[in-house]
């Protein structure tokens, strides 16, 4: 897209990007100050309240994807589209209860690594580093990139700025104030993102009605009201099992509710689903009224910008652009935060330097936080597209992770061999059916073919797993 | 621009008028779609045929009630909790 | 089958109230977290 189509004049966005950029360094150095040890910088002394807690699993949850791609999803799938996309937040609120038991199993753990280390051994270990490294750095990689597509879109600012801007912001504050930053500033972007998606909402509403975008709807594109959609029906339980392992392997979840203090976890992952829970219909309607209001619409990825920028002018400009850069920094920073932990605590200390002392860790931390950067960056730089479907490949490969992991967290007969098998069967499979089928069955078969070996696995089990080796001391 | 479903454009309707250089349409039910520019002036493009053919429900159902079982059977274990400690 | 216009109603403007009553939730949340001092 030229910047002459843009909605946002540039020196605009670049007074705005500048604004934002200094609060959240200085928010970040200050915060910072706090932290004297690694277990300060990567869990934030283990003591988050109820209302920062909840705030940040929300806030995390709520990436570009959901600002930008629930439009998109409405509009492609229509209502079901929007509801399907809501079921995501049941990964927050099943990881609920998984998370006060993850605290209490392992009460000085620091990464998903560890569990998987003590739980399963060696090798059910190193392959969850690889499944969950790939899924993060590409999960990071699709975030940075879609930054620079979608601000270079919506104001003209040359890609390559944009995405560079954003992922060095990020990285800044991230490296300076570790985890204690990412969920400080994620308290404040989610409450400017939620307001802004209510002012936003509210003012579509007042010069659209529902009854008209119904009416235009029935008219024009019926599918999209259709209850038996099939594209869209097919989706939604492969959306829910994709958000499912998403949230119950990555490290990003796993450090919070190391972080949460105790009798907080629960509560703050319920919340905060339950916060996140209506955003994506909140978001995505307003794609829906693209054709009520005449709006054209080029590619689909662009429909929430343009209604909204058409209907409320630059205020409405201004408002998106805020909205999708604080979606955007508070989801890079918590993958930036938890990577660079899990490289940290799983890669540096457990098989490189296992007598590095706290303090040493700490400054790991930090230089593995801008290594993570500058990777990112560079595979940014080129703007291969096609690198964001790559990220789809992870649907298989955290599916297949979710029933050892919620196995491995209740039964004491959930094996390493069951785990090992699980997870190798499963993405197997899956990624044979995501070529031989199609995406929209990928995560779904891996996670059936894992649950699968996985229970049978248990049922054969004769030895049982001593809950107390996952209590390891330092 | 204007969509019809017959291929002589006796029951065509527009769906867009302004300027744009792209349009992106979604929704459409099965069948077989045409389309065609018109110009202010009055000039008219070749129309363009499009079918519109949605995935088998039957596929979707399926797929969905296996979707179910293996969601269903998640929740359950982690609501179940641990027994055996 | 279609949805139909009252439910259309019903998820955007059901979305929306609750969106902004999550919001206040928080703001309140954090201010009760703050008067025990317990923000972290």
């Amino acid at each position: 897209m030229s910047s002459a189509d843009a909605i946002l004049p540039a020196n605009t966005a670049w007074l705005l990007l500048a604004l934002f950029s200094v609060l959240w360094i200085a928010l970040g150095v200050y915060w910072g100050r706090r932290n004297k040890s690694f277990e300060d910088h990567a869990l934030a002394g283990r003591n988050i309240g109820l209302a920062l807690g909840t705030a940040t699993a929300a806030a995390t949850w709520i990436t570009s994807n959901t600002t930008m791609l629930a439009p998109q999803f409405a509009l492609q799938l229509g209502i079901w589209g929007m509801i399907a996309y809501s079921t995501a937040s049941f990964g927050l609120l099943l990881f609920a209860p998984m998370a006060n038991r993850i605290r209490a199993l392992m009460p000085k753990g620091y990464t998903s690594g560890d569990f998987f280390r003590l739980r399963y051994g060696k090798l059910a270990w190193a392959i969850f580093l690889v499944f969950t490294l790939f899924y993060s750095l590409t999960w990071l990689v699709s975030m940075a990139m879609a930054g620079g597509i979608v601000l270079n879109a919506l104001s003209g600012i040359p890609y390559v700025w944009g995405m560079s801007v954003i992922l060095a912001v990020c990285v800044i504050y991230t490296m300076r104030g570790g985890l204690a930053a990412v969920i400080g500033t994620d308290f404040i972007q989610s409450l400017i993102i939620i307001v802004g998606i209510v002012v936003v909402g509210f003012a579509v509403l007042s010069h659209v009605s529902v009854e008209e975008i119904h009416a235009n709807l029935a008219a024009e594109r019926p599918a999209l009201l259709d209850v038996l959609f099939p594209a869209a029906i097919m989706a939604i339980f492969n959306n829910l099992l994709f958000g499912l392992g998403e949230v119950f392997h990555n490290n990003v979840w796993w450090s919070r509710a190391f972080a949460f203090r105790e009798g907080v976890a629960g509560k703050a992952f319920a919340l905060g689903g339950l916060v996140w829970l209506p955003i994506p219909i909140a978001a995505g309607f307003i794609a829906l009224a693209s054709g009520a209001l005449n709006v054209p619409v080029p590619a689909p990825d662009m429909v929430g910008p343009l209604v909204i920028a058409d209907v409320l002018g630059m205020a409405g400009a201004v408002a998106i652009f805020v909205i999708v850069f604080c979606s955007l920094a508070s989801s890079i920073d918590s993958l930036l935060a938890a990577t660079s932990d899990l490289v940290t605590e799983d890669i540096y200390r457990r098989m490189i330097n296992p007598a590095a002392p706290q303090q040493n860790l700490k400054k790991i931390a930090q230089y593995v936080t801008v290594a993570l950067g500058v990777f990112t960056w560079a595979v940014c730089l080129p703007r291969i597209g096609s690198l964001a479907t790559v990220l789809f490949f992870a649907g298989p490969l955290v599916g297949a992770m979710i029933w050892p992991i919620v196995t491995g967290l209740y039964w004491r007969s959930a094996t390493s061999v069951g785990a090992v098998g699980g997870m190798l069967l499963g993405a197997g499979v899956g990624l044979v059916c995501y070529f031989a089928i199609g995406w929209y069955v990928a995560t779904l078969i891996a996670t059936a073919v894992s649950m699968i070996w996985v229970l049978g696995c248990a049922l054969i089990a004769k030895p049982r797993f001593d809950w107390a080796k996952l209590k390891e001391t330092a | 621009m204007l969509i019809a479903t017959r291929s002589d454009f006796s029951d065509a309707r527009t769906v867009y008028r302004g300027s744009a250089a792209g349009y992106f349409l979604s929704g459409l039910a099965n069948g077989e779609y045409y389309f065609r520019l018109e110009g202010k002036s009055g000039a008219v493009s070749a129309p363009v045929r499009l079918e519109v053919m949605h995935q088998s429900l039957q596929r979707a159902i399926w797929l969905s009630a296996i979707g179910m079982l293996v969601t269903l059977a998640i929740v359950l274990t982690i609501l179940r909790g641990a027994r055996d400690e | 089958m279609t949805f139909s216009s009252g439910f259309l109603n019903l998820i955007i403007y059901g979305a929306l109230i609750w969106c902004a009553v999550s919001a206040l939730g928080l703001a309140g949340c954090l201010l009760r977290d703050a008067a025990r001092g317990d923000v972290w």
